[in-house]
């Protein structure tokens, strides 16, 4: 039978291929480890290069039959890298329980595989940074660790930083050759003499081992899509084999030559990255700015067509969900679901400050609207010169994606970086990086720096420093909290246990800076940094400094908002209860205080666009960068404020007894970040986005996320949409940073009727009139839930 | 009858009954609106979707799935109006008891006991609405001022609009235009958008579907058009009452002849206020079995054939 392959069931086969579960890989692990064992005694800089070039030599390499775009970043189809020098007990331990656990599970590994990571992982005992993290942490500071301090470390997560993005432009005006002309003249200036040169001459040694190295990775593609050509029955995938073969042997080495070479180039750039050292979130910043003046020209020369560019542009976005982020038990109660997020910046503005929206940021939507998968996150800037056109472009895929993409204030945001001192050319020129972090590419390194349970501060303060849960006393002695006698003596506990904790966060964040420094150094993906070749110094070893944040994120922000608004309501306005009384409330779990527990409940809620509380979560939050803006991190980098909780609003939530916001023990916080609590914010959309907007968001230098809900009722005609529009617009330009949106299906609906006590706020509405969902009739819901799944089809 | 039921409770004319507000509504008027819902209404329409909308003063609230039963209610009720329902286990209300007085809200903390309408001065209310200001700036939005019925408080819904359009907030007043006083009229005269209710253009149907005659509100609506004000005719289409393939033309031939008139809407019969007349101790009385979607449509076409703008929903 002849197998008819047409463009459309190209793309849906591969993209196929992205949707079963990930397999782990070990390959990486494995010869990582085995070169580590081979360069004992070698400068560190030039083992993590020669460990590089060996995975490079050793990877298993693969064509798939429907591929234009070729290379995988690990062994496996999708699959999930290790990095034992970061971490190696978990995987040992854990290796066996990967297919078994109850989510995130991955496929299971072969016998072969297991006795590899068994013989060559214990290499790591003492040696990977987590094992040298524990060894050098001192015990005051460790005891802070999984509790206030959550995921403290990225020695914990067991993954490299990611949260950066090299200079593709550059890579594809001069190809690894050109960059490593510049190493090796830098390397010749060097006078060895001086103790300081020494460092960078090993430093632009690894790099060039690692540029050879990727080349030769390149070739080695070249070579595997020449033999498959020869081999061809069907003759058109051989002239197609052909071709890939003669793409791989002039790029990454050369400068792109084409719109095709140019996503060939970055992505084989890409894998080289990830197996150097990947962390979640690492991605490609503005594919639309970089990549345009290749399909400019492919497409007055008449090498490309609008449909193959985007066939292309297609087959890249599918190829970057190759990799899924495997990690420990404990760490996916965090970060759940595999998160990998590369991040695809669109929209915005030029370096110079004009409207960057072209062809291509279409294009990519209409990519994005075919592939659809988990793995590229696009993040749209609204620039007020970006046209009306683009955004209803990017609205119309996000009401069929049901709210994928995210969206972010240039205003907001190249104020944030301006106000850092960057210059205003790399301000405009930013890109989202991890999460929601701005960056810009080739200068920034945010080093992530760990969740903190916020409201686990909150509850130490109103309890002497002792963890309602555990009774540990986990926190300095703030005084009885029964005995407090106005708002500010609330206040000033929690600042005090805020002064405590805060500079052992910094401690702990430094540790690992300089653990990372030393130990997981990244000579590729510095060779893309700028001021990295001309410093002589690797981007994780401070080479971009003083471009270096360290981003410490705090979860349930909202909630210690809630909580304080709701002490200073009910014990200071109304007098309902003393301190006492409130302490003893906290203590039993609200038990037989049902009249209380709705006083709180009822108290001023952040997301209603209410000045009494708002004020307070914008307190909270100038508090926390006073206090980090008193620490310096390594290389004088300063720590910053993010506001957000991954999927870790659960855990931390077991860990906090009752709150004064109303919430018993054991219930989750906000999610998100900055997103009302579930179910409080009752008063409108506008409401919910001036609560987030009225923030001082360049206090919030790491970011923030924001999540809302919509029915996709506010989609149904144009006249909507444009609302919709220029609510989002407004939004942007008025103070808010980032939003996102759940356009909301009939499965969430469904959801929603099992757990209506989530949904409090999904309104449906007809005309004047406007009803809660879960408040509405089963029959009435049911009717509702057809409705909306016959508008989705 | 209206003048007594307002007068026995708003003892403070200062200020507005209000039982709604929605920050950020895409319907209700053109742009991103907030939509403020004043409580009283001289009409009582069969097919009512927001019953809490009609009295002019405060209601008791139950909502039966939130209560727990525990009987505090019971014992603070002046009039014994509250009792326990030993089958449902959920306490019941004698409406034909209750006064609205609240007594009982203030000691039920589960929330389930609660008020239908708070109540707000001028200054209270445009401080409210004024947040979503930069809201209205970019998407030629406003304030909408629905109910209930706008008009029924004359004098607060005249300071409240005013006060908004001295601050160049536009104004839209969705109305029944059963407007018999001129502080009535004023409001409708001066409004910069009218959302204007038609429900019949049959005398006896209107009085029989509504309580009311429809002479005060075609005359009303006349005067408003030959003053060239912007008016959306927003039309419920409930099967047999307001909409029947008998009158499509009659309407359509009748609102074309209307030269300031911008759009009509057509606003489908649903039940969805059925929870609302279950938390005020009502019933929804009316039910229908009819295609309305088929005869939505239906109606679209037959008026966009006498050349007017026409819309689905609001
Ligand atoms: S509002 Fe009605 S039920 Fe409640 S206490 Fe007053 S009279 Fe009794
Ligand atoms: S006080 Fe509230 S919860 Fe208790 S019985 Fe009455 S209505 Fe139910």
């Amino acid at each position: 039978m002849v197998n008819v392959k047409t463009k459309e069931n190209r793309i849906s086969r591969l993209r196929e291929k992205m949707l079963h579960i990930p397999d782990i890989c070990i390959q990486r692990a494995y010869w990582w480890t085995k070169s580590y064992m081979e360069t004992e005694g070698e400068p560190e800089v030039i083992r993590r290069a020669k460990a590089l070039a060996k995975i490079l030599e050793n990877l298993p390499i693969y064509i798939d039959d429907d591929e234009l775009i070729v290379g995988r970043s690990t062994g496996k189809e999708r699959g999930g890298m290790l990095f034992p020098e970061i971490q190696w007990e978990y995987i040992l331990k854990e290796i066996e329980l990967f297919s078994s656990r109850d989510w995130d599970r991955c496929g299971s590994i072969s016998d072969e595989e297991k006795k590899m990571v068994e013989d060559t992982l214990p290499y790591w005992k003492g040696k990977c940074t987590w094992d040298r993290f524990n060894a050098s942490m001192p015990p005051e500071i460790r005891r802070i660790h999984g509790g206030v301090f959550f995921l403290g470390t990225s020695s914990m997560s067991g993954v490299h930083y990611g949260h950066e993005t090299i200079d593709y432009s550059r890579l594809l005006k001069k190809g690894l050759s050109g960059i490593k002309k510049e190493a090796q003249e830098k390397l010749e200036s060097l006078d060895l003499t001086k103790p300081e040169d020494f460092k960078k001459y090993q430093f632009l040694q690894a790099v060039i081992i690692t540029l050879d190295a990727a080349a030769a990775f390149a070739k080695r593609y070249a070579d595997l899509a020449s033999h498959l050509a020869a081999q061809a029955i069907n003759m058109h995938r051989k002239k197609e084999l052909d071709a890939i073969a003669s793409i791989c042997r002039r790029v990454p080495l050369n400068p792109a030559g084409s719109f095709h070479e140019a996503l060939q180039s970055i992505w084989f750039t890409h894998i080289v990255i990830r197996n150097e050292g990947w962390g979640p979130g690492l991605g490609f910043g503005r594919l639309d700015q970089y990549l345009y003046p290749f399909y400019q020209k492919d497409l007055s020369d008449g090498i490309i067509t609008r449909d193959t560019a985007r066939e292309l542009a297609s087959l890249f976005l599918i190829k970057v969900n190759d990799l899924a982020f495997i990690s420990s038990t404990v760490n996916i109660e965090t970060l759940a679901g595999f998160p990998t997020m590369v991040s695809i910046t669109l929209g915005g503005v030029t370096p110079g400050g004009k409207d960057a929206v072209n062809e291509l940021s279409y294009l990519l939507l209409e990519a994005d609207e075919q592939v659809a998968l988990n793995v590229e996150e696009i993040t749209i800037r609204v620039n007020s010169s970006n046209s009306d056109a683009f955004l209803m472009k990017a609205l119309e895929v996000l009401k069929k994606l049901r709210g994928k993409f995210k969206f972010v204030s240039d205003n907001t945001i190249i104020s944030l970086l301006l106000n850092e001192g960057r210059p205003v050319e790399h301000a405009r020129d930013y890109v989202l990086v991890g999460c929601f972090t701005p960056a810009v590419p080739s200068y920034s390194l945010d080093v992530t720096g760990g969740m903190v349970n916020a409201p686990m501060i909150l509850e130490l303060a109103l309890n002497n420093g002792v963890s309602r849960i555990t009774g540990e006393q986990v926190g300095p002695a703030t005084g009885d909290p029964g005995k407090f006698k106005s708002y500010d003596d609330v206040w000033n506990a929690f600042k005090r246990q805020v002064e405590f904790f805060v500079p052992r966060m910094v401690t702990a964040r430094n540790i690992d800076t300089q653990l990372y420094a030393e130990f997981a150094l990244c000579p590729f993906m510095s060779a893309f940094f700028k001021p990295c070749i001309s410093n002589g110094k690797d981007l994780i070893a401070g080479g971009t400094a003083p471009n270096i944040r360290e981003c410490f994120g705090f979860s349930g922000v909202p909630n210690v908002g809630d909580s304080l608004a709701a002490v200073k309501k009910v014990v200071f306005d109304d007098k309902l209860i003393d301190m006492a009384g409130l302490v003893k409330a906290l203590d039993d779990n609200f038990k037989e205080k049902d009249r209380l527990l709705q006083a709180l409940s009822k108290a001023p809620k952040f997301g209603n666009d209410i000045d009494y509380i708002d004020t307070i979560v914008n307190d909270i939050i100038a508090l926390f960068e006073a206090e980090l803006g008193k620490y310096k991190g390594l290389f004088g980098s300063k720590p910053a404020v993010a506001i957000s909780t991954g999927t870790g609003h659960l855990l931390m939530g077991t860990q906090v007894g009752a709150t004064p916001e109303g919430r018993k023990a054991g219930e989750p916080f906000a999610e998100g970040g900055i997103s009302p609590h579930q179910g409080r914010n009752t008063s409108g959309p506008t409401a919910t986005l001036r609560s987030v907007s009225k923030l001082d968001h360049l206090k919030i230098r790491g970011g923030s996320v924001l999540n809302m809900k919509f029915n996709p009722d506010v989609f149904a005609d144009e006249k909507k949409k444009v609302k919709f529009l220029s609510m989002l617009r407004t939004y942007c330009e008025s103070g808010g940073y980032h939003v996102q949106f759940n356009i909301i299906s009939g499965e969430t609906l469904r959801d929603a009727q099992k757990h209506p006590e989530n949904y409090k706020d999904l309104l449906v509405r007809v005309a004047t009139y406007s009803a809660y969902f879960v408040e509405l009739s089963p029959r009435m819901q049911e009717d509702i839930i057809a409705r909306t799944e016959f508008q989705e089809v | 009858m209206a003048i007594t039921e307002k007068n026995k409770h708003n003892t403070d004319n200062e200020k507005g009954l209000v039982f709604h507000i929605i920050h950020g509504s895409f319907v209700d008027g053109y742009g991103i609106r907030t939509t403020v819902f004043l409580k009283g209404c001289p009409l009582r329409c069969a097919w009512c979707c927001n019953p809490e909308g009609q009295a002019s003063y405060p209601e008791l609230k139950y909502t039966i799935k939130d209560c727990n039963n525990c009987g505090r209610c019971i014992d603070v009720c002046p009039k014994n109006a509250i009792k326990v329902n030993p089958l449902l286990e959920k306490v019941q209300i004698d409406r034909k008891l209750c006064d609205n007085c609240g007594a009982c809200i203030g000691v039920c903390y589960t929330g389930s006991l609660q008020y239908f309408g708070t109540y707000y001065t001028v200054d209270e209310l445009f401080d409210i609405i004024k947040k979503d200001e930069q809201y209205y700036r970019s998407s030629g939005g406003g304030v909408t001022i629905g109910g209930g019925e706008p008009t029924f408080q004359p004098d607060f819904t005249y300071a409240f609009m005013k006060k908004c359009q001295e601050n160049y907030i536009h104004v839209a007043v969705d109305t029944c235009g059963y407007a018999t006083t001129e502080e009535q009229f004023r409001i409708l005269a001066e409004a910069n958008l009218l959302l204007y209710d038609l429900k019949s253009l049959d005398p006896n149907a209107h009085t029989k579907n509504t309580g009311v005659s429809n002479e005060i509100i075609l005359s009303n609506l006349k005067m408003l058009n030959g003053m060239g004000k912007s008016i959306i005719i927003r039309i419920p289409v409930i099967p047999r009452l307001t909409v029947t393939n008998e009158n499509m033309e009659i309407i359509a031939a009748f609102l074309s002849r209307l030269k300031s008139l911008e759009r009509v809407d057509l606003l489908a019969y649903h039940t969805y206020g059925t929870i609302k007349y279950e938390q005020l101790g009502r019933k929804y009385k009316l039910s229908t079995q009819a295609n309305i979607q088929e005869l939505t449509e239906k109606t679209k076409r037959i008026f966009e054939r006498y050349g007017l703008n026409v819309q689905l929903g609001g």
